[in-house]
């Protein structure tokens, strides 16, 4: 058995809802409600779910980038935050922390300071943690580029000069030059043209193996998550619906919400195309969600429970974990 | 021939930037057959988006031109209509959905006042028929209370339901051609095949053509009849939709084909193609795919294939697929 990495216990993140002059508070965004999971060592694991569903926030909660509303996150056996026994990491075993887990963002566009050069910009960590004298420092940032696919010279180069696959390289190039366990990858290929998205998820690949990372991999690209992560957690409305392995999820989807999902998703081949079940509206406000399981409202099964019972996250069958009272 | 809508010949699109003359399209031909689907797929900057506005006579001025070619419907030619006339014919015969329904709506004005814009101006009606008819079409394209979404602003709707207002206002006039382009790219799955399920109705009832433009070549295969692969501004393969998937014959092709995830199994390697499009002001000298492409011979580099039929209904554009056909169609 391989040990945990990460573990998340209940993590939730609400925003509050300001109003009126005073900003009163009238009400809260549940963006992330309670979810649990953990991530072993060498795991690639993929969150998928429709926009708003609250992956990005979950990914940037788990980072302690932005402030949790509630649940804990044990990384390494150290514990980040337990908001309900009221710890969080001091700012300096977090900083200490944060050589080891990092993030790629979605858009290669934002996500580079347009004032840096590639260089400055790659090994901005490595002096800041100290690991390496500016000179080591600029020959680890060439072997960096090298291993991303670009070329040493680049290094003066600034990101305006780059294409949007190239800059997404520089993106990695940055995210794995303090040698991190960890790395969240928030749609790091969702803004980019078909052919440039395999090259960067081959990238990712090789970097993954070649590193031995743990990887988080947030997208809503249905077809990329089969075939690069080992367990996937479908998420919807802030809660996971169905957590499973890539073949498990994806043979034999049992949540009514996931089955859906998959159907939904467009046939590879003319010869393929198939019934699809069509859901009926449009994802409820987060404001505001549904009483009982969020996904009645547009569930084709719904029976009387659903509206007034959170049904829970509970494995059917010895596989998948499922959150439906259809199978409880 | 009768069965064609719409046949765009040796379009030549040119933008004038400040480092000098872009060729967006370069000498595109291809046909539109009624009631059918002409799916363009490719990536960006390859002059799909171009294509279509060129078709609309929308190329922004004054820096776009069309510099050459012809497009005939219903047997004008696009292209020498004046202002006047082609405004009878833009959102009236031929119509247009864009990628983002965020941005093609206006946030001032009222559902209803926007799709009753172009009734009013094609069709004539007046005050309260212009009114029933905004809620028949909101009916049509399956928007839940129609009788009050006609009064609501875009802000107040989600995006999969701005969609559905957009296909409202193209299909308003009963067009003969409806080009989209990108319709469902900034839209989630579930709602995605919403709107994809939408569009295929509308095709068997209103008997329209479509011309639908996309990167995503999953959409294409649900939804195209005919399909054309642009690559740098030029056409490089052009089938029917179970050719293409079945059986490409260009390079790229094969190569986004492969590129999908969607096809392989776990711990498959993924195909790539290496390497990114050539910058428009530095395009290769022979075919525009040739530093990309791993199976190129020497005559790729100096001299630009035709577009040749290689089977019947597929043509492509490439040096090694012609040679294996044989010599005949050498010209």
């Amino acid at each position: 058995m391989k040990d945990n990495l990460l573990e998340v216990n209940n993590l939730k993140k609400y925003f509050p809802v300001l109003k009126g002059v005073f900003q009163k508070k009238v009400g809260d965004i549940k963006a992330v409600d309670n979810i649990s999971f953990s991530i072993k060592r060498g795991e690639i694991f993929g969150l998928v779910g429709e926009s708003g569903c609250g992956k990005s926030t979950t990914g940037r909660t788990i980072l302690n980038l932005i402030a949790p509303t509630g649940g804990s996150v044990v990384f390494e056996g150290k514990t980040i935050f337990d908001v309900e026994n009221n710890y969080e990491i001091s700012d300096e075993e977090m900083r200490k922390l944060r050589k080891d887990m990092q993030i790629v963002f979605q858009d290669p566009f934002a996500s580079l300071d347009p004032r840096m050069n590639v260089g400055d910009i790659i090994s901005e960590g490595m002096l800041k943690h100290k690991i390496y004298n500016k000179r080591d420092a600029i020959n680890k940032t060439k072997e960096l580029l090298e291993m991303c696919g670009l070329t040493a010279s680049n290094i003066k180069k600034y990101p305006h000069e780059f294409s949007g696959g190239q800059r997404q390289r520089i993106g990695i190039a940055r995210s794995i030059a303090l040698n991190p366990k960890f790395i969240v990858g928030d749609e790091p290929i969702a803004a980019l043209d078909v052919s440039i998205q395999s090259q960067i998820l081959s990238l990712l690949q090789k970097l993954i193996e070649e590193l031995n990372l743990t990887f988080l991999f947030i997208s809503h690209d249905l077809n990329v998550v089969r075939y690069f992560c080992d367990q996937i957690a479908v998420m919807y409305l802030g809660s996971f619906v169905e957590v499973g392995t890539s073949e498990q999820l994806f043979d034999n989807p049992i949540h009514p919400y996931t089955q859906a999902l998959l159907s939904a998703v467009p046939a590879s081949m003319p010869s393929e195309i198939k019934k699809r079940i069509l859901l009926e509206g449009d994802v409820p406000s987060p404001a505001n969600p549904p009483e009982g399981c969020k996904f009645h409202t547009r569930c084709p099964y719904t029976k009387e429970i659903c509206t007034e019972k959170v049904p829970e996250l509970k494995s059917v069958d010895g596989g998948n974990l499922v959150s439906c009272h259809l199978y409880s | 021939m009768d069965n064609i809508i719409l046949s765009v010949r040796r379009l030549v699109t040119e933008f004038k930037t400040s480092e000098g003359k872009v060729i967006a399209v370069n000498d595109v031909s291809f046909d539109v057959e009624k009631g059918k689907v002409l799916g363009i797929v490719g990536e960006s900057g390859c002059g799909k988006s171009v294509t279509s506005l060129s078709i609309m006579r929308l190329v922004p001025k004054p820096n776009g031109i069309i510099s050459n070619g012809q497009i005939i419907f219903d047997n004008k030619d696009l292209l020498k209509l004046d202002d006047k006339d082609i405004r009878s014919i833009r959102g009236n015969e031929i119509s247009m959905i864009f990628q983002e329904p965020m941005t093609a709506l206006n946030p001032v004005f009222t559902v209803g006042f926007q799709i009753s814009e172009a009734l009013e101006l094609h069709t004539g009606l007046k005050g309260e028929n212009v009114r029933k008819k905004c809620i028949e079409l909101l009916e049509i394209v399956k928007i839940p209370r129609a009788k009050k979404v006609i009064d609501e602003y875009p802000h107040q709707l989600s995006g999969g339901m701005r969609q559905r207002v957009m296909i409202a206002m193209a299909i308003s006039c009963n067009p003969k051609l409806l080009i989209a382009d990108e319709p469902t790219t900034a839209l989630d799955v579930t709602i995605q095949a919403q709107i994809l399920d939408l569009m295929k109705n509308l095709i068997d009832e209103l008997d329209m053509s479509i011309i639908f433009i996309t990167h995503d070549l999953g959409v294409i295969s649900e939804m195209a009849d005919m399909v054309v692969v642009m690559y740098a501004g030029k056409i490089v393969e052009e089938a029917s939709v179970e050719k293409i998937f079945e059986n490409p014959l260009h390079f790229y092709t094969k190569g986004l084909m492969n590129s999908r995830p969607s096809l392989l199994k776990k711990g498959d390697k993924l195909q790539c193609i290496q390497g990114m499009i050539p910058s428009p002001f530095n395009m290769p000298k022979g075919c525009a795919f040739e530093p990309r492409c791993n199976y190129s011979i020497d005559k790729c580099k100096v001299e630009m294939p035709d577009l040749l039929e290689c089977e019947k209904g597929h043509k492509v554009r490439c040096w090694v697929a012609h040679q294996k056909v044989g010599d005949n169609h050498e010209r």
